[in-house]
């Protein structure tokens, strides 16, 4: 026999208070670093290669410079990065999915087919490939991460369109003569973002590691800019000399990414009824 | 119960030792049959048939470059030249064979001399009148006007059969008559060469009898390769530095691996400033740039004391190179030549502009941990003179693309190397872009030095053309040179006789031996 257990309101409001809290302590240090850590990109090469202290909670790297605020200053980068891709690729996404739901026929053939054609690619081995044409370049990276992120946002919000517009409310708007402009940015918009808020809350996460992929692999942000792509792949050199390198940019990685995915979750549990019962 | 516990551990502990005694065992038979089978495992950085170094494993040079950078008998045994240099009368090695069989002769010598000097920056085969093949042994070769260093530019000719080549450079049949022979080969991964047993050099046997070639592309994985003793040497088939040399203090202290430096030969890692186009048109700015660079901070600090501090372009070991270092670190200078040229910081952000404009230079370089490192070196030693660097980091190929395009301000380049006369014709007379941004020959007064050097075969002459010029090269500062790039062997601790070549792109392993 199945035993379900409800996830109550409170513990799911816990939940997300937990998630949040921890996320804002580090994206209070995150957002703020240049002004707590105004001297990131600083060189004092007597300080080359310092093991973590109390002056230097992760240590220093090669050029002296202090890895604990360099991380969070990269950290800001990679962020501040994420957040605009994940805006413009959820602005196409939701246009493109809103006209290929709404619309239907031909038009929902066309879409559907160049998002197949976007989905059969490896993001990074296709980022790899347009930045080779388009060239390496902060703005290049930028461009690059939401042409080929837009894809997920489409296909959530094409399919809630498709459940939307046969709804009562959408028949009855159509019914007393509302256009489909109308129909679509007054009684479907609203209703489809619920479900994609999640999505972008999980996708924000994707867009850091994917940046800080593509400048490990040397197509990202540019030295001496502080980012954790790039500051991993300098420590590959230093990997059994100065391993604290790798150290701190690793744990504040994962713990930035796997806090704005683990609060994702917890929206889409709060905002979700069916997920409400979580099998034991 | 108990006691079938107690067997059941007892047992685990017996299959651990077990284990881990063969283990042991297993190791040192093979260590031991390793040393017995003499195959040596290279991890190189480049695909076999595209580096310069592997071919002199198959191939043999016309003649060979001595320790004191002159040209001693190799296939070209004697020559002969009349009294102005129009005329060389060559005698060839008698006996030898390439390794399927068919004989080096006159014809063979005359067909290479003939075909490969475009692909290998030999200026003489703009002078060359004709070749007449005397005997089997012996050939006349005619210029239409003196060409002094022709013996010289022999050296650069590896030695192909006629029929293994295409119509643009390419070897497509790798039969060689020198020490070994390519039996088997995987672009971008790997090669095996088993020793030429027929190799016409007996003084010059190789003891190595196979050669494992293995491509790892990535500088620190090569590290690791050598570390791991997954490969036996690296840095061997390379003629530049192939690691990070924050690696290197790590790797001489390790006990099973030893660490060779080559401090005679090499070349002075050379930063290229477009003189031609942009901001460093200005030669002032160019000064400022080269006098703004403190090379002893920088070799103590991101090079890690392994590379030497050098404003020269060649190493004084070589012929014909500078007596005297270039323009050495003088901040208060290098501001001097920025404020002749009319740049002051006037809104005190710490960077100088002319007439409204920031002086800001983009530097591009090849994405190397060293490459990224000098960089932000350089970008802050030139923010203390005022001016600011945008450095771009790109994987090689965009970086030629790149530099080839005169998209740059400042860039890695290929430096001058030894011999100069070769790099002479290659780059050093080289006014407009390549792969490695752009050359060094900046007047009309290049041309005629260069001239000069093709033409005599005096010493002393082409001694003072060369003066003059390093002369116009320190004066015009198309490049800053900053530290001598030592080749760099880094071999496991049973691996003796490795050396270094006069010939930078040359690798003997005639002393060589796995004990």
């Amino acid at each position: 026999m199945r035993k379900y257990k409800v996830k109550t309101k409170k513990q799911q409001k816990n939940l997300i208070w937990i998630w949040s809290g921890l996320l804002l302590i580090l994206l209070i240090l995150i957002v703020f670093s240049p002004y707590i850590f105004p001297d990131s990109n600083t060189i004092n090469y007597e300080l080359q290669l310092q093991k973590p202290s109390f002056q230097h909670w992760f240590g220093t790297d090669e050029f002296g410079r202090d890895l604990f605020s360099r991380v969070f200053n990269g950290m800001r980068t990679s962020l501040m990065y994420s957040l605009i891709i994940e805006a413009i690729a959820l602005t196409i996404g939701l246009a493109i999915g809103l006209l290929s739901g709404y619309l239907g026929g031909k038009v929902d053939g066309f879409f559907n087919y160049i998002m197949n054609v976007f989905q059969a690619f490896p993001t990074t081995i296709a980022a790899i490939a347009l930045i080779a044409v388009l060239g390496t370049g902060d703005l290049t990276l930028i461009i690059v991460l939401s042409v080929m992120g837009w894809v997920a946002y489409a296909r959530i919000v094409r399919s809630e369109t498709l459940i939307f517009k046969e709804r009562d409310f959408v028949l009855g708007a159509r019914a007393a003569g509302g256009s489909s402009a109308y129909i679509l940015g007054k009684h479907i918009f609203p209703n489809v973002l619920l479900p994609v808020l999640p999505l972008a809350t999980l996708m924000i996460g994707h867009g850091i590691m994917a940046i800080a992929s593509l400048s490990f692999l040397g197509f990202g942000v540019q030295p001496p800019n502080a980012e954790i792509g790039l500051m991993l792949k300098d420590s590959a050199t230093f990997i059994s000399r100065a391993p604290w390198l790798l150290v701190g940019p690793g744990i504040v990685l994962a713990m930035v990414v796997a806090l704005i995915n683990a609060l994702g979750d917890a929206i889409r549990d709060k905002m979700d009824p069916q997920k409400q019962m979580m099998e034991i | 119960m108990k006691k079938g516990v107690r067997a059941l551990a007892l047992l685990v502990i017996v299959a651990v030792l077990v284990t881990g005694f063969t283990g042991c065992t297993g190791a040192k038979a093979k260590d031991k049959a390793s040393a017995t089978e003499q195959t040596l495992v290279v991890g190189a950085a480049k695909d076999f048939k595209n580096g310069s170094e592997p071919k002199t494993l198959i191939f043999d040079s016309l003649t060979d470059s001595l320790e004191d950078m002159s040209s001693g008998p190799r296939l070209v045994t004697e020559w002969e030249k009349n009294a102005d240099f129009t005329e060389y009368t060559l005698k060839l090695k008698e006996g030898v064979t390439f390794s399927n069989g068919e004989k080096f002769n006159a014809q063979v010598a005359k067909f290479n001399i003939e075909y490969w000097p475009v692909y290998r920056d030999c200026g003489y085969i703009k002078k060359l009148k004709s070749i007449e093949v005397i005997d089997d042994k012996n050939l006349k070769v005619s210029f239409n006007e003196s060409y002094g260093n022709f013996i010289d530019e022999l050296s650069k000719i590896w030695v192909t059969l006629p029929n293994a080549v295409d119509a643009k450079g390419n070897i497509t049949d790798w039969t060689g008559t020198g020490p070994y022979v390519l039996k088997d080969y995987q672009a971008d991964m790997s090669a095996t060469l088993i020793r030429n047993e027929t190799y016409w050099r007996t003084d010059k046997m190789p003891g190595i009898t196979k050669i494992d070639y293995k491509v790892i592309t990535d500088e620190n994985s090569r590290v690791m390769a050598v570390k791991s003793g997954d490969v036996d040497v690296i840095g061997l088939t390379e003629h530049y530095t192939v690691m990070p040399f924050a690696d290197v203090p790590d790797l001489q202290a390790n006990k099973d691996l030893q660490v060779s430096i080559c401090e005679d030969y090499g070349t002075i890692t050379t930063y290229s400033l477009n003189w031609a186009k942009g901001v460093c048109m200005d030669q002032n700015v160019r000064k400022a740039i080269a006098l703004g660079i403190d090379r002893d901070m920088l070799c103590s600090t991101v090079l890690y004391g392994v590379a030497e501090p050098t404003s020269r372009f060649v190493l004084p070991t070589y012929k014909f190179s500078q007596q005297e270092e270039g323009l050495k670190y003088d901040l208060t200078k290098a501001k001097a030549a920025l404020e002749a040229s009319g740049y002051k910081d006037g809104d005190g952000d710490g960077y100088v502009e002319k007439d409204g404009q920031k002086l800001s230079l983009k530097m591009v370089v090849s994405d190397t941990q060293v490459n990224r490192s000098v960089g932000v070196f350089l970008q802050d030693a030139l923010k203390k003179i005022g001016i600011a660097v945008d450095l771009q980091v790109f994987d090689a190929t965009t970086t030629k693309t790149m530099l080839k395009a005169g998209d740059f301000d400042l860039s890695t380049s290929h430096p001058w190397t030894g011999t100069v006369v070769s790099y002479l014709y290659w780059r050093g007379n080289l006014n407009t872009y390549d792969d490695y941004g752009i050359g060094y020959g900046v007047n009309d007064e290049m041309n005629t030095l260069t001239e000069t050097v093709s033409v005599t075969g005096d010493d002393k002459v082409r001694e003072e053309a060369f003066n003059k010029i390093w002369d116009i090269q320190n004066d015009f500062v198309a490049g800053v040179p900053l530290y001598f790039s030592q080749r760099i062997f880094v071999a496991q601790s049973n691996i003796e006789g490795l050396k270094f070549c006069p010939n930078t792109a040359e690798v003997d392993l005639s002393e060589v031996v796995i004990k």
